[in-house]
């Protein structure tokens, strides 16, 4: 069953009963100004990608005091990611420098595959679980109904799963943290219902 | 109890060859199949590339290394348009030569996916995976997984990457290209050589419909390092995890792996970190062969590439060696073959690793010749 | 060579805060003999290689090993002292 879960879309962040909204010149300073408002202390942050940024900033409250996976066993907690962009703004970040200047940037480089988001989650509350970036066209919980199966098989008890978005000034994510321990068809269901609210 | 799922059909193309069995043969009698092309900005860049001559003709690279091994995977098993087939794809960069060409939006890969779906005929929406290098090896534990659960009945699964200058400079800015063929686990490693490759095979409940079988799906898993975006644990942890994680749900010993076939990029962290986490494993005295100084790392191609040649190998009783590789100073225990190997048993242990920290690993019982 | 030591090391802080993303930092809260990896600025490996795109893209010094960009990138004085040396 879906324990919590968070939506953010250009500067709106709503996670249960907290609600806000920040301003900003652009996607990443919305981001940055509405991670501050969550008062995290995580310097790294600000030097992600977006797409890692709006996926931790969507699932920050889910690790935080009296989060809904604040207790959880971090060997345990699986991560799907679902997105129908992608890397596509590190890509092409990283290749217009690339044409202008001549050379590459490592640093913009290593974002441009849309796992690293992941790998920056998992490093930021220490998840060792397993995982996958699924790219798609829209959210669809039916679609990534194997996928969630897939982390009951290799004993993934919770989940932070959702879909986040960032290309041309958008940033967008909707996620949700799971208990997987309820049957696989719920699961999906009530995925589906969070996603169609969208 | 487990279904039980069957993998073959397969079909592969890298630089080295087209098919399975002459990837086997080349690798018994040849040596690699990396060498000087022109790079980005004209230098010659020693690389995997797949000779012109075995590609179809298509709008684009990443195309016609897909379609080189779609084409007669679909004429072999004929998918049926309904809820009992699903397609998996795995690509790192998918098509990124649009994005080179100027066209941004073209280089989504969900668009890919889509094109490739319609391709094979599958009604249900594809699984799409991108989890770095370790794409193709993930995207074979998604589909196995599926069929056992009875998400589907049979399921493609094709994993593709084309060389691109996106690709090798950006490899290079971070430092981690030989500047000669790789040299997985050797002491002169000095980085890994790039490649392009498609590998597909169909997965099936099915055993009497499967042609040209290949192996029995035994168990997989993933796991995370949760320490560094763009290097390895230093002492293994989400390979480790995996490995633990696959041997557990197949209920095996370390005994029981008649070989591994590794990641083995031929950088230094890499090796060194895999060298630990097989040690670490209880893998030690296990064979270990990696086989990127052939054809190159083909990122997301990587694990499917590498499964199908394995499997193909351990179905004759062989592990191969490792090319590029003569003496090792990986900090782990580790038996690197340095020659072709007549192995007893035939369970196959195949891991990837990639940037982001994303471990896979999976274990697959090669069928009898 | 016009570049006076300081003016050079104001610019190399300038820099590194652009180019490697550093929003926190200032010129000023950046001492010229401060660690920049580790206890003082807190940078990794990846911003290793960053560094040496910046000093072959911004001063043509060209560094081909990163283990020498370890020595390199101690602090901005080692860096100013690098390009004086090689440029």
């Amino acid at each position: 069953m879906i324990l919590a879960s968070t939506r953010y879309r250009d500067g709106a962040f709503h996670s249960g009963g907290l609600r806000f909204a920040v301003e900003g010149d652009g996607a990443d300073m919305k981001l940055a100004r509405a991670w501050d408002k969550l008062e995290q202390d995580y310097p790294r942050f600000h030097r992600a990608d977006r797409l890692s940024r709006v996926l931790m900033l969507g699932a920050a409250p889910f690790f935080a005091p009296g989060g809904a996976l604040e207790k959880a066993d971090r060997e345990h907690i699986g991560m799907l990611l679902c997105t129908s962009t992608g890397s596509m703004e590190s890509d092409h970040r990283y290749h217009e420098l690339l044409r202008t200047s001549g050379t590459a940037s490592p640093a913009l480089f290593v974002p441009t595959l849309p796992s690293i988001a992941l790998g920056e989650l998992s490093i930021r509350h220490g998840l060792h679980g397993s995982g996958l970036c699924l790219m798609m066209t829209a959210p669809s919980a039916t679609a990534i109904a194997p996928a969630i199966g897939m982390l009951r098989q290799q004993g993934m008890r919770w989940a932070v799963c959702g879909w986040t978005d960032t290309f041309a000034g958008r940033a967008e994510a909707i996620l949700a943290a799971m208990d997987m321990e309820h049957a696989a068809d719920d699961l999906v269901n009530e995925l589906q219902h969070l996603f169609d609210e969208h | 109890m487990r279904v039980p799922v069957w993998i073959g059909a397969a079909r592969c193309v890298s630089a080295l060859g087209e098919g399975a069995a002459a990837h086997v043969a080349r690798m018994r009698t040849g040596g690699t199949a990396l060498r000087e092309h022109p790079g980005p900005a004209s230098k010659p860049m020693v690389m995997g590339r797949i000779p012109e001559e075995l590609l179809p003709d298509g709008p684009d690279r990443i195309h016609r290394l897909m379609d080189r091994c779609l084409a007669p995977l679909l004429d072999e098993v004929r998918p049926k348009p309904d809820e009992r087939w699903l397609l998996v794809i795995a690509t790192a960069k998918g098509d990124i030569h649009a994005m080179e060409q100027g066209d941004a939006a073209a280089s989504a890969i969900p668009l890919l996916a889509e094109h490739i779906r319609q391709r094979c005929g599958i009604a249900h929406p594809p699984l799409t995976i991108s989890l770095a290098c370790a794409s193709g090896t993930a995207a074979l534990i998604a589909a196995c997984t599926a069929i056992e659960q009875g998400h589907a009945d049979h399921a493609i699964v094709l994993a593709a990457d084309a060389l691109s200058r996106f690709v090798l400079d950006g490899f290079a800015a971070l430092f981690a290209l030989d500047p000669g063929p790789c040299h997985p686990f050797d002491a002169a490693r000095k980085g890994t050589t790039l490649g392009e490759a498609c590998a597909a095979v169909a997965v099936s409940r099915d055993r009497s419909r499967m042609p040209r079988m290949l192996g029995r799906w035994r168990a997989g898993a993933i796991a995370h390092d949760a320490n560094h975006i763009s290097g390895p644990s230093r002492t293994g942890e989400g390979l480790l995890r995996a490995v633990r994680s696959a041997m557990r749900q197949a209920a095996v010993q370390p005994s029981d792996i008649a070989v591994v076939n590794a990641h083995g990029t031929g950088t230094d962290y890499n090796d060194a970190m895999e060298s630990i986490a097989f040690e670490r494993s209880g893998l030690g005295d296990v064979p270990i062969s990696g086989y990127k100084g052939w054809f190159g790392h083909t990122l997301g191609a990587a694990g499917l590439l590498e499964t199908v040649i394995a499997l193909e190998a351990l179905r004759e009783g062989t592990a191969l060696r490792t090319e590029g590789f003569s003496t090792t100073n990986v900090p782990g225990r580790v038996h690197v073959l340095t020659n072709d190997q007549q192995v007893r048993g035939n369970l196959l242990l195949k891991t990837s690793s990639g940037f982001g920290g994303a471990n896979a690993a999976v274990l697959i019982e090669a069928a009898s010749a | 060579m016009s570049t006076e030591p300081t003016e050079l090391k104001q610019e190399l802080k300038a820099r590194i805060i652009q180019h490697l993303n550093l929003q926190d930092r200032t010129v000023e809260s950046i001492a010229d003999d401060m660690p920049l990896f580790g206890e003082g600025l807190g940078l990794d490996s990846i911003d290793v290689l960053e560094l040496i795109v910046l000093m072959d893209r911004h001063y043509g010094v060209r560094i081909s090993d990163p283990q020498q960009g370890r020595t390199v990138f101690q602090s901005v004085n080692s860096m100013a002292e690098h390009i004086e040396k090689n440029r």
